[in-house]
């Protein structure tokens, strides 16, 4: 069920009045995750309720050591790997052609890699294990986060799903700080990325003929899939909110960084921590070298996190080369800031952004061949100066309307100051709640002209 | 009674449903907004209803209407004040001017172009170029009943002093029963003798019954005037899967095995199947006289549009559109040659001239294999209306036909340049 259709408002709208006034309030959001995730169809539930009901018998048959997280890395892992690299392995293509698998189970790359944290926190005792299947599965399919995120740890939700459990619940009162996530997010979708994605559909439909039109692309591309992954979050954390559960910030204006290493602690923040948490650190601290080459695995460990980034992401190898040429920009960076002095600021940043676009590339080209061929374009002089023909924006237009989608990024992060949380103190009430609700009902009403689901939702 | 004597409860509703007004207001504004700034090129706009009710039409057109089209495509949409969708035009044929309407449905409206991308524009601006005085009017509304163009052409041509008159109707159109559909507009009904009348079925419907009372007059108004109220109308009218959200049965089907096109070396064959399994019914109908019902419809609206012409001393020419056409050696190329004299008996009889569409577009683009490309935009390519290479395409051949069918008056054809007319 996607965020932006009337069924997840009218579910959403029925479970926060439920959760407010109703009786069994955790088996009331166990029934409307579980609805939620019907829309996807039988087999993604089946899939679904499988696997958590094998991470739940690995807790209750398997000893909280060793044995337990490679139970976990092999069933978590394995359902990934079946479902998502099998074709990769295999030589296979999608069978839509598409960058994205419209094949896998949705929310899969999501809910496997929280049961594996899940299990990983249980066993290094960071956090106490769910205390009866009910609870685990609730913090498994509690439905904001379920399909895309954002990724969270046991030690986030798993307290404040036993104060439901316990009857305890906090209830938030300041509804117009959900509310107002709820509508920023649905701003971001519908009118941002499902206005860019037709777009960037037509140019990425055939490699184009002139730079101006490959970079265009890559751009739009690059607020596209920022537009539709932060906007899910945003609508996730709100609707979370409304429930009494609070999920941790998945994005924090990431194409303000000044360095790519800042860009990825600001981009899918819930990811990065987790691979940082979980891959990075123990390859990192590894004892595999000698000591005077500890920085050269330091810094391997930075490359084959995130090539692993780069394939948790999609089973291509357009995807393998994206997140290592993140990882090379990331240990060039650091190599950087200790040899040589810091760039300006402004210097860094288009920097960062135009590495960033650049490599977008190979994430949204269906192969590697495809991108290099995009690539090739792109980085020409080919097709010189863009004519105006056949009713097409004249490119004057075209240059501000890139410049004020970076504008529009720089007041998302003057909304996200502390000011703004004390004016929505100021303004809670039942005006500013049915303005609220209105126009996040009204941004769900405005007519598709494509069909165009969450990007991350296959991923 | 004043607020602090209500009960909170009531009191917070009545605050809160004051907020859900002023959301509608503020999306409305936002909405009207992006329409009058460049946003309207991409960001989320409402398609307009360029209409209302009509009682004798079903659906006519709102002079002065304008909007931004969505659908395949977005382009600014302006009627003019007579309602078409075609430059201002003076009812008084300027002396010396030979003037063309063009009839036909949404292919020749073309509201996914600018109006100076459809083809009826640029074959103006190439002839006047050339040194033709000739005007060339766009009289076309959406549609699929060929019925409405003779209603068209009635109310909206012929008050402009028409010379000549070319329709355009998809063959399909005949096969598809719209003509006896008079549920949305006036189509042909079958009389208790065997007779065939005008039928005006559609005035039961509610919009029509209420067309002219204060409440159609007010619904009218709000969904041509406010984007909101004009978008919650449209949602409205979709059905409950669709307006939920919930994914549809085809998005399922999309995600097990996709079909897979023809391999090369069947495609020819695959092509030749196709043809000649589209050119049975048409044959059915236009040479074998059958359904007896549709060939009575068909043949109603064929006396109905030559009397009409003739009435006016108007000449018409009819182009047909998607009369498949088989690769070479396929044995259905023998069927459309035969389903294309018995039409041809047929138009040629009620002294209206037949042109072959697919034939005459698919002589300018190379053959039939180019012509999917002149269609659809973008990922889309390939189907659905005409697109910019599309209505070139169709100006250079609507230029063919006119250059060998029509003494054009003030310039003579052997003076102008070939090379303009045929490019």
């Amino acid at each position: 069920m996607a965020f932006n259709s009337l069924a997840y408002a009218l579910l959403l709208t029925l479970t926060v009045a439920w959760m407010a006034i109703g009786p069994l309030r955790a088996l009331m959001l166990i029934v409307a995750s579980l609805i939620f995730y019907a829309a996807a169809g039988p087999f993604d539930m089946l899939v679904f309720v499988g696997a958590v009901v094998l991470n739940w018998l690995i807790q209750v048959a398997v000893p909280a050591d060793r044995r337990r997280i490679l139970a976990a890395v092999i069933v978590n892992i394995g359902l990934i790997g079946y479902f998502k690299y099998r074709n990769m392995l295999l030589g296979e293509t999608s069978p839509a052609g598409s960058f994205i698998d419209v094949t896998l189970p949705l929310g899969i790359s999501f809910y496997s890699f929280q049961a594996l944290a899940y299990h990983i926190d249980v066993v290094r005792g960071r956090n106490g294990p769910a205390r009866s299947f009910p609870e685990f599965f609730l913090f498994k399919a509690f439905f904001p986060q379920l399909i895309a995120g954002p990724i969270v740890r046991p030690n986030q939700t798993l307290p404040q799903i036993q104060r439901i459990f316990d009857d305890k619940s906090r209830r938030h009162r300041l509804l117009v700080f959900g509310l107002s996530l709820i509508v920023l997010g649905l701003v971001k979708k519908v009118v941002l990325a499902d206005s860019l994605a037709p777009v960037v559909d037509d140019i990425f439909y055939v490699p184009p003929d002139s730079a101006y039109l490959a970079w265009l692309g890559a751009v739009l591309f690059l607020f596209q899939i920022y537009f539709d992954f932060s906007g899910y979050s945003d609508i996730a954390i709100g609707s979370a909110y409304l429930l009494g559960i609070r999920l941790p910030r998945n994005f924090a204006t990431p194409f303000l960084a000044s360095s790519i290493q800042e860009l990825w602690q600001r981009w899918h923040i819930t990811l990065t921590l987790f691979l940082r948490d979980y891959v990075f650190l123990p390859l990192a601290d590894m004892r595999l070298v000698a000591r005077r080459y500890r920085a050269m695995q330091h810094f391997c460990a930075i490359v084959l996190t995130m090539t692993l980034c780069g394939l948790w992401h999609g089973a291509g190898w357009n995807f393998v080369l994206w997140g290592t040429l993140q990882g090379i920009a990331m240990v060039f960076a650091a190599l950087w800031s200790r040899y040589l002095p810091s760039p300006p600021a402004p210097l860094g940043w288009a920097a960062t952004i135009t590495f960033f676009v650049v490599t977008l590339v190979f994430f949204r080209s269906p192969n590697l061949g495809y991108a290099f061929n995009y690539l090739d374009t792109m980085l020409s002089f080919r097709g010189g100066w863009p004519t105006v023909a056949d009713d097409a924006a004249p490119p004057w237009e075209v240059v501000a309307g890139v410049v004020g989608l970076f504008a529009l990024h720089w007041i998302e992060f003057r909304l996200q100051q502390p000011g703004v949380l004390r004016v929505m103190r100021r303004a809670e009430g039942p005006v500013s709640r049915g303005f609220l609700s209105g126009v996040a009902l009204l941004l769900i009403l405005i007519p598709v002209t494509n069909v165009n689901p969450f990007i991350y939702f296959r991923f | 009674m004043s607020s602090s004597r209500l009960s909170p409860r009531v009191s917070s509703l009545g605050r809160f449903l004051f907020g859900a007004m002023l959301a509608l207001l503020v999306v409305d504004l936002g909405l009207r907004l992006i329409e009058v700034t460049p946003l309207w090129r991409i960001l989320p706009v409402v398609q307009p209803i360029l209409g209302q009710p009509d009682k004798d039409f079903g659906f006519e057109s709102t002079p002065g209407g304008r909007g931004i089209w969505t659908t395949e495509h977005r382009a600014r949409l302006q009627l003019n004040s007579l309602g078409l969708r075609d430059v201002e035009r003076d009812l008084a044929k300027p002396a010396g001017t030979f003037r063309i309407g063009l009839l036909g449905d949404s292919m020749v409206e073309a509201a996914q172009v600018s109006q100076q991308a459809t083809f009826g524009a640029i074959a103006e601006r190439r002839l006047r170029a050339d040194g033709y005085n000739i005007e060339l009017i766009n009289l076309a509304i959406a549609g699929p009943n060929p019925i409405r163009q003779l209603w068209r052409l009635e109310r909206r041509g012929y008050p402009l002093n028409l010379d000549l008159v070319i329709a355009n109707s998809a063959a399909s159109s005949f096969l598809s029963g719209k003509l006896l559909d008079d549920s949305e507009n006036p189509a042909y009904v079958h009389t208790g003798n065997g007779q065939l009348a005008v039928g005006y079925g559609f005035r039961e419907r509610f919009s029509q019954r209420h067309a002219d009372d204060l409440m159609g007059r007010l619904f009218v108004a709000l969904y041509q005037n406010s984007p909101v109220f004009r978008m919650l109308y449209l949602r409205s009218t979709e059905p409950w899967s669709v307006l939920l959200g919930l994914p549809s049965a085809q998005s399922v089907s999309q995600r097990s095995v996709m079909g897979l096109p023809p391999p090369a070396s069947e495609a020819a064959r695959f092509a030749c199947d196709q043809a000649a399994a589209a050119l049975e019914p048409m044959i059915h109908l236009w040479r074998d006289h059958r359904p007896e019902l549709l060939w009575a419809a068909t043949a109603r609206f064929l006396d109905d549009m030559a009397q009409s012409t003739q009435t006016h001393g108007v000449r018409l020419f009819y182009a047909i559109r998607d009369i498949p056409l088989p690769p070479p050696d396929c044995p259905a190329t023998s069927a459309r040659a035969s389903l294309l004299l018995a039409m041809d008996r047929e138009f040629a009889s009620r002294g209206i001239l037949l042109i072959d569409w697919s034939a005459a577009v698919a002589n300018v683009v190379g053959g039939p294999a180019e012509v999917p490309r002149l269609h659809g935009f973008g990922v889309h390519k390939g189907a659905g209306h005409l697109n910019y290479d599309g209505h070139r395409a169709w100006a250079t051949a609507l230029i063919g036909v006119l250059r060998r069918a029509v003494p054009l008056g003030a310039a003579s054809e052997d003076s102008a340049p070939a090379t303009h007319a045929d490019r």
